[in-house]
């Protein structure tokens, strides 16, 4: 049993690896349901992200998280230029657990973001969206579905991500 | 029992393999779906006695779990299955087992929410109630049992808990109930809906029951135990334009337990927090106080496991190696602290910020002991069946166990090279925090980063990271230095090295080189690496464990669908 | 789809390094000689004494505390197996066992130098898993081994050694020691009388000698206990010293079953010679035989006697 349940398991696993080769832009998932907490402190729905029919980034971060402050800093650098040409929207979801999660706003501010940033305290919208670690991002169409997903930053990454937003508003397939 | 969850994993995994091809063929009418995530870390160990890796005897051992989740309109269902064959170096080895530990079934109706099977929830900060996960660290604290979330109007949001607690493969005697209520005022008082003024409330109540036992206080007397112990927290979240004022309160009444030796006393907690925030510059402000607050669903349990509140270290979580060798763990029984930090952006086109800016932080915090008085003249300190002490709310105890003092200065010079400098002081007391004592109690060390990137181009990126831990305790001084090679979005490519070139024992100036390649793709992550870890501790509530050093390759894959 | 390619050839070859690198290639010889055999005591130097005979049995726990010098938690825990031992008297038998990290000698010459660790204790944390789950930590009979369920906190071994005096004994253990301080040698002679019908089971018996009264710097956290952040005349009690019949004992002859229930008895002998040697002082010296099944590593009785009355 144990044997047939691994053989499965690991058909699964291959599947899923290269599945994403072939699938251009098909829908990968569709925005799951959890709660999180805007800057303001007001809890927020995350089947509410939106962007009126417009691409939005979700982009999975911490505080003690360097590369993922590495890829939000280097997308804040760009952001007006790529919210002005695609009418993108990034959506930043720490994380932070209590221990750190007051020192978001500080960080946000400290930097400058213009970033929409949500707080997941005890990461239900992580585990929602089955993210293994931070950074991941994803990239949701203008109907809210999630078509495109990564994990992990280095630099020039950024140009992958808006690369796919300009695909995405001119309905181009998705590179993978 | 096994054979059965074994049988219901094979049907779900072969779901997910159909599924989505399904699914995806539907394209946008999706009605439900099947997600899931994977992660398995292998470690290939071999001898080196030098640096006091044993041997393994089964040479290799592997941690790994997935995850697969279900939605369908409202209703949302998950599983995951874990394997360590055998845990890896560092991991519990209670842990050695496989199987299905987690499991929920969850629905939405209107104003309800209904979880059932295992749940990750928090109140308010967690003081008093948290449940979580943590793989990467061996945690799992989830709570088998029921959840209910009801929204009867906006701004208002009440929860209840049932259940036990995870126990390794198993669960943790006791059962613990308990409620939270949350209103956001904004949405009550309409005349705040356009004020600058918010404010946020909550409170929570947690009570733990758990059977009678003996425990003996001499040879001749046992202890009378409370079966019921609660716990109560309120909150308050006030904030006034760019200002921000958050605190927590929590108590604990009598909970003899192996943590805090059987004192009969109250416990106490608060975490008083306050911000200043506009753009360019964020200050905030933490004073916290732990008194006798280790809560746990089992008494004589000691370990990393079965606790039932979260009480977090309020110092920087350090992420660079030599920065993170000194790293501070919270005392749930007896700690007073401090924390500040400011985050400042020098703008562009100025001489400081020069073209892009310059991002700067400093960071300090300071933790020492609360002060414990004699109860009478009869009583000592702490003594177990008594009540324990006396401690006097506002005054700081003499102990020092930790001083950090840290400044990061990020400067983009070019537009192909960025700079990250970070200086770092720290005290540390290895007797309270780490449980063991060489020759001396406190580490003064100095740490210096430098993190240089370097673009070659687009997409390729060269990294440097040099560090430094200064010190004349524990093993002395310590140099590293790590290079690192991306070709964006796929490729990473790493060597790194760590010299005790400080030890006073010149035999044990030891290196621990490290090399590592990473292939990702999409949400598939693929990494190899090879090399040596160094010796470490880790310790909870009384009890230290020594993670041997290790020496060989690590295979981690970890991938989402 | 080059890339691709690559991915896979690193995943196959990564995997198969891995794989292939975890096998152990046995070379002749594939028989080597059983390294605890059982050694026909020389019984006309230990002449076998008389066992008295005994009318109460009753069974008796065994807690092994793991522990080290440099373990500030440790103290508090040696000092919950002292109340226990009050209370239950003969009933319960102590061995502080000194291994893993904390047991360490400090490298440097100081009054951490000294080691208390022996083969056997540090085996048996390696086997048992004590240290890795941290220090104090330890087992009541080795109760629990199976389901991975055998390391217990100091405070929790009160309710397990309750528990496990309450239960029925499968067998009496009885044990004579003669020590001939001349020849610096001890005999010990230990007898099995079994109870209970039993089926068929493997069973060892082990015997091992700890000392009391060593005054030793030991670390400390805990101010009922005594002076922290050490304790330099700490007196150490329970020390394991050594293994006298190798790491897991000697296999306890029987007849495979015995449904129809018949008094069996099996007796065993072995002697140790080294309390010279080792510096330990005799009279504070304890051995210690239990008696465990080879299988689930539960200890099933345990007797303690003093080497010098």
């Amino acid at each position: 049993m144990k044997n047939i349940f691994f053989v499965t398991l690991l058909l699964c696993f291959g599947t899923a690896l290269f599945a994403q080769e072939t699938g251009a832009d098909k829908v990968l998932f569709k925005l799951p349901k959890a709660t999180v907490t805007d800057m303001k402190g007001t809890k927020v729905n995350t089947e509410k992200i939106s962007n009126d029919g417009k691409p939005i980034i979700i982009s999975f971060w911490a505080t003690w998280c360097k590369p993922c402050l590495k890829e939000l800093n280097t997308i804040a650098e760009v952001y007006e230029e790529w919210q002005a040409e695609t009418g993108v929207k990034l959506y930043a979801v720490s994380i932070d657990d209590s221990r750190s999660s007051s020192q978001v706003k500080t960080l946000v501010n400290g930097k400058g973001w213009n970033y929409e940033v949500l707080l997941d305290p005890n990461s239900e919208f992580k585990r929602a969206m089955n993210v293994n670690a931070v950074p991941h991002t994803f990239i949701l169409n203008g109907k809210g579905e999630v078509v495109w997903q990564h994990t992990s930053f280095s630099e020039g990454a950024e140009l992958d991500v808006i690369n796919v937003v300009r695909k995405l508003n001119a309905g181009e397939p998705l590179p993978h | 029992m096994k054979t059965h969850l074994l049988t219901y994993a094979t049907f779900l995994a072969a779901l997910i393999c159909i599924f989505p091809s399904l699914l995806q063929a539907q394209n946008s009418s999706i009605g439900s779906q099947v997600n899931g995530n994977f992660q398995m870390d292998a470690q290939y160990y071999r001898v080196d006695s030098a640096i006091g890796a044993l041997p393994v005897p089964e040479k290799m051992q592997m941690n790994s779990w997935t995850n697969i989740t279900y939605t369908s309109g409202d209703f949302n269902a998950g599983l995951r299955y874990e394997t360590y064959l055998n845990p890896v170096n560092g991991y519990d080895p209670r842990y050695k087992g496989t199987g299905i530990p987690y499991w929920f079934v969850d629905y939405k109706t209107g104003k309800f929410q209904i979880t059932a099977g295992h749940i990750y929830e928090q109140f308010g900060g967690g003081a008093i109630f948290r449940t979580y996960e943590e793989h990467n660290l061996g945690y799992d604290n989830a709570l088998n049992g029921i959840r209910v979330k009801f929204t009867p109007a906006k701004g208002v949001e009440l929860k209840g808990i049932y259940g036990t607690q995870r126990y390794f493969w198993d669960k943790g005697p006791g059962i613990v109930r308990g409620a939270d209520a949350d209103f956001n005022l904004k949405d009550w008082i309409p005349s705040l809906e356009n004020s600058k003024l918010r404010v946020r409330i909550g409170g929570s109540f947690v009570s733990k029951y758990q059977a009678d036992e003996e425990i003996y206080n001499s040879s001749q007397e046992k202890l009378m135990l409370p079966l019921n112990v609660a716990a109560g927290a309120g909150r308050i979240d006030l904030g006034y334009g760019n200002f921000g004022l958050n605190a927590e309160y929590a108590q604990k009444i009598n909970d003899p337990n192996a943590t805090n030796n059987f004192i009969y006393k109250k416990g106490e907690s608060l975490l008083l927090t306050a911000t200043y925030n506009q753009k360019g510059l964020g200050i905030i402000l933490q004073a916290k106080r732990l008194d006798n607050m280790g809560f746990k669903s089992k008494r004589t349990e000691t370990g990393n496991v079965l606790d039932i509140g979260y009480l977090p270290a309020i110092t920087k979580q350090q992420t660079y190696t030599l920065a993170a060798v000194y790293p501070y763990a919270t005392q749930p029984n007896n700690e007073m602290g401090m924390e500040a930090q400011v985050n400042y952006k020098i703008a562009k086109n100025t001489f400081l910020g020069g073209k892009y800016g310059t991002d700067i932080a400093v960071n300090f915090s300071a933790i020492n002991s609360i002060v414990k008085e004699l109860v009478n003249d009869t009583t000592l300190l702490d003594e177990s069946g008594t009540l324990g002490y006396k401690s006097p709310f506002f005054k700081v105890g003499d102990t020092k166990y930790f001083r950090d003092f840290n400044i990061e200065i990020g400067h983009k010079f070019t537009k192909s090279f960025k700079l990250l400098f970070t200086y770092m002081y720290e005290e540390y007391n290895t007797a309270i925090i780490e449980g063991h004592i060489d020759d001396t109690v406190l580490v003064h060390a100095n740490i210096l980063v430098a993190e240089m990137t370097y673009k070659l181009s687009p997409e390729k990126a060269l990294r440097l990271e040099t560090q430094a831990l200064l010190t004349q305790q524990d093993e002395g001084n310590w140099v590293m230095a790590l290079l690192e090679y991306t070709v964006a979005p796929k490729w990473f490519v790493s060597v790194a090295d760590q010299w005790n070139c400080g030890n006073e024992d010149t035999e044990k100036r030891f290196h621990y080189p490290l090399a590592a390649v990473a292939y990702n793709n999409d949400a598939n992550r693929i990494q190899l690496s090879y090399g040596k870890q160094r010796e470490g501790i880790v310790c909870v509530g009384g009890v230290c464990r020594n993670v041997p050093a290790s020496n060989g390759f690590t295979l981690t894959i970890t991938t989402s669908f | 789809m080059i890339k691709i390619t690559i991915l896979k050839s690193i995943l196959i070859i990564a995997a198969s390094v891995l794989v292939l690198a975890s096998c152990d290639k046995i070379d002749a010889p594939y028989i080597v000689p059983n390294t605890d055999p059982i050694e026909p005591e020389d019984t006309a130097a230990c002449p076998v004494p008389k066992f008295p005979a005994v009318t109460a049995h009753y069974k008796r726990a065994l807690i092994e505390d793991y522990t080290g010098h440099t373990c500030v938690n440790c103290p508090r825990a040696a000092l919950i197996t002292h109340d226990l031992k009050d209370k239950y008297q003969d009933s319960l038998v102590v061995v502080a066992v000194h291994a893993g990290f904390y047991a360490k000698p400090s490298t440097s010459d100081s009054v951490w130098a000294y080691d208390f660790r022996t083969p056997a204790g540090t085996e048996w944390d390696n086997f048992f898993k004590v240290g890795a789950v941290g220090n104090p930590n330890g087992m009541v009979s080795r109760k629990g081994y199976p389901n991975n369920q055998q390391v217990l906190s100091p405070p929790s071994w009160a309710n397990a050694v309750k528990n496990t005096v309450s239960e029925a004994p499968l067998m009496d253990l009885q044990l004579i020691t003669e020590y001939d301080s001349a020849k610096d040698k001890l005999c010990i002679h230990s007898k099995i009388s079994f109870l209970q019908a039993f089926t068929e089971r493997t069973l060892k018996i082990s015997v091992i000698i700890t000392e009391d009264s060593i005054i030793q710097a030991q670390k400390n956290n805990d101010v009922t206990v005594g002076t922290t952040p050490s304790i330099l005349n700490y007196v150490h009690t329970h020390v394991m010293r050594g293994a006298v019949n190798g790491i897991w004992g000697t296999p306890v002859l029987l007849i495979p079953e015995n449904s129809s229930f018949a008094p069996v008895v099996t007796t065993f002998q072995t002697h140790f010679t080294n309390f010279n040697l080792n510096t330990m002082v005799p009279k504070n010296c304890h051995v210690i035989a239990f008696v465990f099944d080879a299988e689930t590593k539960e200890v099933l009785q345990v007797a303690e006697v003093q080497v010098v009355e």
